[in-house]
């Protein structure tokens, strides 16, 4: 889990398995110092993330925000429709594409919510933000998300009814 | 309402398509590479030099003697406790032949000798210095 976060955050392999591995040997190192406040996982994250954002500062990647628009149920479930449209493992690739596509402090917030089932509390621990930062952070990153998946399927949907 | 509807609306949607995501594995030596690593680090400081007095002690030899320096200091002054004084008048009478009265030594051979004694603690660095450097490979 250690190794996806930092995939998830780097987004190149050689990067995040050597990141992966300066985590455990850091951890190794530094073992003593966990003193048993969080729970290990989220201790082992935390160094991950560290990790991550000391390298991304080196190579300075910065995003430009597109403008996020309200997001209704008409909205959310249209997109669902098409993307029940998509063969599993085709929208398993677009989602993560789209993923990756988003700004790291928001791709991470939302993989650590979602996927890796993270608490906001562990976040919190994990990030360093407050709470209220995190909500919102992973507020406009859901949004985010959804405004980046709809843009790459639209297309996706012209070439379906093309195709037919 | 209809905000929190919408919210939970996109909550479900995330968590959804987020979860279809497969985790990604590391390569197949990851394992191997850390433990590699780690064994590395662990053979490295096997071999680390710990200082033969360590600073506790060196914290508590200057202690003692800071200690005694005052004791001496102020309890020389006090009636309990008088240091008896030790008689050194018998050292001038002892007479001892001068057997180097002969020999006289050029200012030459007093530099040379000076420098050869430069040299020996020069190479005492160097020779530290490479040995420390050899155990670290």
């Amino acid at each position: 889990m250690v190794f996806s976060l930092a995939l998830k955050m780097v987004k190149s392999r050689e990067e995040a398995e050597e990141i992966s591995q300066d985590t455990f040997i850091k951890a190794y190192k530094n073992l003593s110092k966990f003193k048993g406040e969080s729970k290990f996982s989220t201790w082992l994250y935390k160094i991950t993330y560290r990790t991550c954002l000391d390298v991304l500062k080196k190579t300075k990647e910065r995003y430009v925000l597109d403008v996020i628009d309200e997001v209704t149920i008409n909205r959310i479930k249209s997109t669902d429709t098409i993307l029940e449209g998509i063969e599993q493992k085709e929208r398993a690739e677009v989602i993560n594409n789209c993923l990756l596509s988003m700004p790291e402090e928001e791709r991470s917030i939302l993989w650590m919510f979602y996927f890796e089932e993270l608490s906001l509390k562990e976040i919190v621990n994990v990030t360093d933000f407050s709470e209220a930062n995190v909500k919102v952070k992973l507020h406009r990153a859901r949004k985010m998300l959804l405004s980046i998946v709809e843009k790459n399927v639209e297309p996706e949907l012209i070439k379906h009814y093309g195709r037919k | 309402m209809g905000e929190n509807k919408d919210i939970k609306e996109l909550d479900a949607f995330t968590k959804k398509y987020i979860n279809e995501i497969e985790a990604e594995t590391p390569s197949i030596d990851f394992t191997a590479n850390i433990m590699d690593a780690i064994l590395k680090e662990e053979q490295s400081s096997i071999y680390k030099a710990a200082p033969l007095i360590s600073k506790r002690v060196w914290f508590v030899l200057a202690g003692i003697l800071a200690v005694s320096i005052l004791f001496v200091s102020k309890g020389a002054s006090s009636s309990w406790l008088q240091i008896p004084e030790i008689k050194m008048d018998y050292l001038s009478n002892i007479q001892l032949p001068n057997l180097f009265e002969n020999i006289t030594v050029s200012n030459l051979m007093l530099s040379a000798c000076f420098f050869f004694t430069v040299m020996v603690f020069v190479q005492i660095y160097v020779l530290k210095n490479y040995f420390t450097k050899r155990l670290k490979m």
